[in-house]
Parts: C-alpha cells; structure tokens; sequence
C-alpha cells in the first residue's frame, strides 16, 4: 500500500500524523513516506505542531534505519531546545541504532539522575536490554521499574510479552490482570487474558478463558478472534472427561453459537462458497490443541 | 451535499429565530403604545420559532457526524497492533535494518 | 428612553478604545512574565511512587471484580497484609504543618501574587485616576436599576439610566471579557506554553499528590479492607450466548472452591 497515493495535500499528511500520533500507531513507513512527499518541504507552515511532527519523524526514520532525515531533525530540534530532555531521548535512541549500547546507557543513566521521577529512560533502559536480547536481565529491571511505578500500563503490558516469551504464563496472567484492572473496558485487555488461559490449558484456565472471551465480546461483538477463542476453550471443555456431563452440555451450548455466528461472519464471503462448511469443521477440529 | 444543505438548514433556522425576537419585541411595544393587555402571542410568531428551532436542530444534526456515545466503538475500530505498540519500548535492531537500511 | 444623552467622539477616541488596548496588552505581557517566572515544580520520586500506588490500589477496588477471587486478594495481600503490605511497611512523614516554613511555597505564592494580585491593583488605580468619571459606552438593552452599581461605577448619577456604562466600569468588563481574545491571540495552550512543554520531558506521572500521604495510605488501606470481591464474569459465556437462568447459574460453579466463601453474597449480583 502506497500511502503517498492516498494522500493529496501537505494538510491531509498533517492530519494523518496528527491521528496517529494521537492513536498512538507506529507505522513508520507511511510516516517517513509522508514526510518525504508532502511535510518536509512545508514544515514552516504548520506552526508549533512543527516540532511534535518532527519529532515523531525522526522517530519512525529511525525505525525506518533511514539515518539521514533523522539526523537532520534531530539536529534542528537540538538546536531549538538545547536543554530537552526529549530531545536527549532522541539523540540517545540515535546512538542505539548506530548500535553504541553502552553509550547509550551511560546518557540515559546521567538522565535518570538528572530526574529520577522520569519514566522514560527507565523504560528505554529496559529497551535497550531487551533488543540486545538479555531478557532475564530485562524482566530484573522492569519488575524493579514497576515496583515504583505501579500504574504504568505501558510497562505492564511490555513484562506481560517478556514472560510470554519466556514462557510463564502464570506471571504473564499477572501482567494481563493488572491491564485489565486499570481499563476493563477495553476488550483487548480481555482478549489477551484469554488468550494466555487457554495457553496455559487445564480447566480452571479454560473456563476463565471462557469468560474473559465472553466479556471481550460482550465490549466488541465484532471481534473474530474472540470468537474464535470462545469456540475453542467451550469445546475443549466439553470434550475433556473430567468436565461433569451437566456442565459439558452447557458449553456444547456455548460451541454451537460460536460455530453459528463465525458461519454467519463468514457467508457472503467467498470463503464459505459451494457448501464448503465441512471444511470450516475441519479447520475447527484442527486448531484445537490436544488436551 | 447534505452538509452544504444541513449548514443552509442551520443559517435559516438561526435567522428566522431571530426574525422572530424581533417580532416579538415589536408586537408587544406595540401592546403597550396601544395600552392593550397580554394575553398571548399570535400563533404565526409561535410557528416560526418552532420551525427555526427544528430546522436549526435538523441542520446541525446534518452537519456534523457524530461520536458514538459508547467508549468501546472507538477502541473497537482500533487494531491489535497499535493497542499493543508501546513507543517507549520501541527497539530499533529488527529486519527493517536489512529491509531498507540506509546505515551500513 | 435616553436618547438624549449624546457622547462626544473625543470620549470613543481618547477612553474607550485605550482602555481596550491597555487591557489587552497588560495581559499579554502578564502572560509572558509569568512563563519568565514560574519555575519547574520539582516532584520527589517518592510522591511519583505513591501517587502511583495509590491509583492501583484504587482501580483494584473499583475493577477487583473483573479478576478471579485468587487474583483480587492476592493482590489486596500486597497492599494490605499486616507485616509485608505496602500500606503498612511504608513509612512516609506527615509533611511540615506551616507553608510559610517551606521557602519553596513562600517563593511560590509571591510569585502569584507579583503576577496576578499587583498589576490588577497597579493598572486597576491607574485607569481609574486617568480615566474616572466618563460615560463612555452603552448596552444596547434596557438594564434593571440593580446593575447601576456594576456598571457606572465611578460616576454616581441617580437620574442616569442603568445601560451607560462608566469607563471603571468598562474597564472591568474588558479584563473579564477579553480572556477568550487571548486564547485566539496566543493560542489554544498559549503559543509560548507549547514550546513550554516541549522543553520539559512528558513525565505522565507528575500527577498531584494528596499533601499528606500517610493519611491518604490509611484510608486507601481502609477502603480496600471493606472491598468486597463479586467476580462479574460468572456466568459471561451464558449471558453472551443469552442461555442465562439465575437458578442454575450456582450449580454450574459450586466446584471453585474460592467461590464457596462469598458467593452467596455474589450470586444474587451477578
């Protein structure tokens, strides 16, 4: 997809970064690309947004490994504001792609001493740490981070994806719960917490995940992989032998108004043409994990 | 199109509520140059405000699209992706170097 | 009617329209001096750390019920447990009594009071020594005799009707009207507040700290002692696929032991 095509103004561009800065996206790509064909040659004309969208551009041309627009605005953000701490950010995230680490560290050190109470260079600390792929280290410090700032959503969720690839679920179910306390009405959050139930399998687990896929639906019908989720832990639970039958019909329930509504979702797509609805069985039968 | 319509809707309605202060505030100078008593206003004066009132309603409700009034619609159109991007956690050594890198 | 009251021009050239522009300008150089003045407040990593603190364990109280019964309370454990809970272990000192004591908030408050308190007073007896005593302007409403004290002040005339406007008076209503000018003139957040903020680093969590954080972390405690967890999911997979009878959703979950304790007082709920 060619962002640049769909874009036809400079104010347009402006918008689109606007949004996704607001939404907090990443898409660096289309962010450079934007950058190239409308804003770089009308940065003067966006006024004090200017130096936000430069900073954002800088940032997804880092991402981008693209060094020489980076270098440009981080320059003239430099010389703009010589004593921003965001900017330092800038200069020290620049030093990692260039990949002096120790460098690196060494300023977002000086930063944290300069103020402790900001939260930033903790976290690109543990950055840092994560991309050299030193995770036990990483999960060290960011437990540390997050005993002092408990209510940072960002770094829960970042420890939640830590332990998952280590593999422990049980205190990744932990990082889950602690996002779902601080925005339950988001179905994301559900989502996820079911997700990783399911993972961890026995039935305890698959019925929590039970719930938390119907609470993630019950915020967001539309949502497939909820749904999907739902099937999958009520079918389990149906076809495990320590299940009571009484209950087992219960969730037999439960399969059948997940196969009805994924059927319903996929009709009228060309997915389920020429009665090909055995075929979405066999997926079904094939995705579930063996108990 | 409907929202050149909606914004003419608007202007009309904001005018005729207008017009009619006005004559309201004439008719009862008049009543009282003419030492008659209030009883109510005439009923053309009373159709028009309502009528302003409605179209002015209708116009603006045209206008502008609106926002659902449930949080989770908004989170709803939102992807997998950018809810779980975490800028602060965001690391540069991916295959994006290999990709496009310009840095050696 | 008044209408036989007519000003001279000179008093729309000479009063009026310098009034407007000595407000105008007056809070325009009010706001830079005040950007020139005030300083970062500095926040202890210790207040970062119990405001924090603070916010979790109040979104435990208020969305514990989404978590299973085992989550809740072992998280309810951290915060309140007799001997290793955070509300008991910490040990934070009640904050000195008298402001004045603290050279900080002294600096702080005459900082206030140099850029609101004294140019009000300055400019404000200024106007009123050049100025006093013109009738300079009219709302073109008729006014109760109420608003005479509000808007001729200044020129105490009996006979006069109440929708003159006196230029003290006028004066008055320019420094309380003109605000949303200087939104349009300097911007949503102020043009100089912008670069202002770029300046500093985005620290989300400098939010306000009640002043005293051992009392906040007594009630806190307190609140989430008498928390009462009723898990809200029970039952969400019925509900969804709209199976639910109340009468059969005990049975369905009798075999969780955590349930047993009080779900008699969650049943009915949920």
């Amino acid at each position: 997809m060619d962002i640049t095509k769909e874009i036809g103004s400079w104010q347009e561009a402006r918008d689109r970064l606007r949004k996704w800065r607001d939404e907090n996206e990443r898409k660096s790509e289309d962010v450079v690309d934007l950058f190239i064909s409308y804003i770089g040659s009308n940065l003067s004309k966006l006024g004090d947004e200017k130096w936000v969208v430069m900073e954002q551009v800088a940032i997804a041309s880092m991402d981008m490994h693209n060094l020489p627009i980076a270098e440009d605005l981080i320059m003239e953000l430099k010389e703009r504001f010589p004593k921003s701490e965001r900017v330092r950010l800038l200069q020290i995230q620049r030093l990692n792609l260039l990949g002096r680490h120790e460098d690196a560290m060494k300023g977002l050190d000086a930063m944290i001493d300069r103020d402790p109470t900001n939260s930033v260079p903790y976290k690109r600390k543990i950055a840092i740490l994560k991309s050299l792929g030193r995770t036990t280290e990483a999960i060290k410090e960011l437990s540390e981070y997050l005993n002092r700032f408990m209510s940072d959503q960002e770094a829960w969720s970042e420890l939640c994806d830590l332990y998952l690839s280590e593999g422990e679920y049980n205190r990744a179910v932990f990082c889950a719960e602690e996002l779902v306390l601080h925005t339950p009405h988001n179905f994301f959050v559900h989502q996820r917490l079911g997700d990783i139930r399911y993972t961890m399998g026995g039935i305890e687990n698959l019925k929590l995940a039970l719930s938390y896929y119907s609470q993630a639906l019950k915020l967001n019908a539309s949502s497939m992989r909820s749904i999907f989720g739902l099937f999958l832990s009520a079918s389990s639970l149906s076809t495990n032998p320590r299940v009571p039958p009484a209950d087992k019909k219960e969730y037999t329930r439960v399969v059948t108004w997940a196969v009805d509504q994924i059927t319903k979702r996929y009709s009228g797509t060309n997915v389920l043409e020429d009665g090909k609805a055995e075929m979405l069985a066999g997926v079904f039968g094939a995705l579930q994990i063996q108990g | 199109m409907a929202q050149t319509i909606g914004k003419i809707g608007v202007l009309v309605g904001v005018m005729l509520l207008c017009h009619t202060g006005y004559s309201v505030s004439q008719h009862l100078q008049f009543l009282r140059y003419n030492e008659d008593e209030f009883t109510s206003l005439p009923l053309d004066m009373v159709l028009e405000a309502l009528l302003g009132v409605a179209l002015a309603i209708w116009g603006a409700s045209a206008t502008k699209t609106f926002k659902e009034i449930r949080a989770v619609e908004d989170i709803a159109c939102k992807s997998y992706e950018s809810f779980f991007n975490r800028p602060n956690f965001m690391t540069f050594n991916h295959r994006g170097k290999k990709l496009f890198g310009m840095t050696n | 009617m008044a209408d036989d009251l007519v000003l001279d021009p000179d008093i729309r050239v000479w009063v009026f329209v310098p009034i407007i522009i000595i407000t105008f300008l007056v809070g325009i150089v009010r706001h830079y001096v005040s950007i020139l003045l005030s300083t970062q407040k500095k926040v202890e990593l210790l207040q970062v750390q119990d405001s924090q603190a603070m916010i979790r364990a109040r979104v435990l109280r208020e969305n514990g019920k989404y978590l299973p019964e085992q989550s809740f309370l072992m998280r309810r454990h951290f915060f309140n447990d007799e001997d290793t809970g955070y509300f008991k272990t910490q040990k934070r000192q009640a904050p000195a009594q008298n402001p004045m004591s603290d050279p900080n908030m002294v600096t702080e408050m005459l900082k206030g009071n140099v850029t609101n308190v004294l140019p009000m007073i300055l400019i404000g007896g200024w106007i009123n020594w050049t100025f006093s005593g013109f009738v300079c302007s009219k709302v073109p409403f008729p006014l109760t005799l109420r608003f005479k004290p509000m808007l001729q002040r200044g020129v105490e005339l009996q006979t006069l009707d109440a929708s003159w406007v006196s230029s003290a008076s006028w004066y008055f209503l320019n420094v309380f009207g003109l605000r949303s000018i200087y939104t349009l003139v300097l911007g949503e957040n102020n043009a100089a507040d912008q670069s202002r903020v770029m300046q500093d680093q985005m620290s989300g969590a400098a939010m306000a700290m009640p002043q005293d954080p051992k009392a906040a972390f007594k009630a806190e405690w307190e609140a989430l002692e008498v928390a009462k967890h009723s898990w809200v999911l029970k039952n969400a997979d019925k509900k969804l696929i709209g199976a639910f009878q109340p009468e059969n959703g005990d049975a369905h979950h009798q075999g969780k032991s955590q349930h047993a304790k009080n779900g008699a007082s969650s049943a009915p709920s949920s």
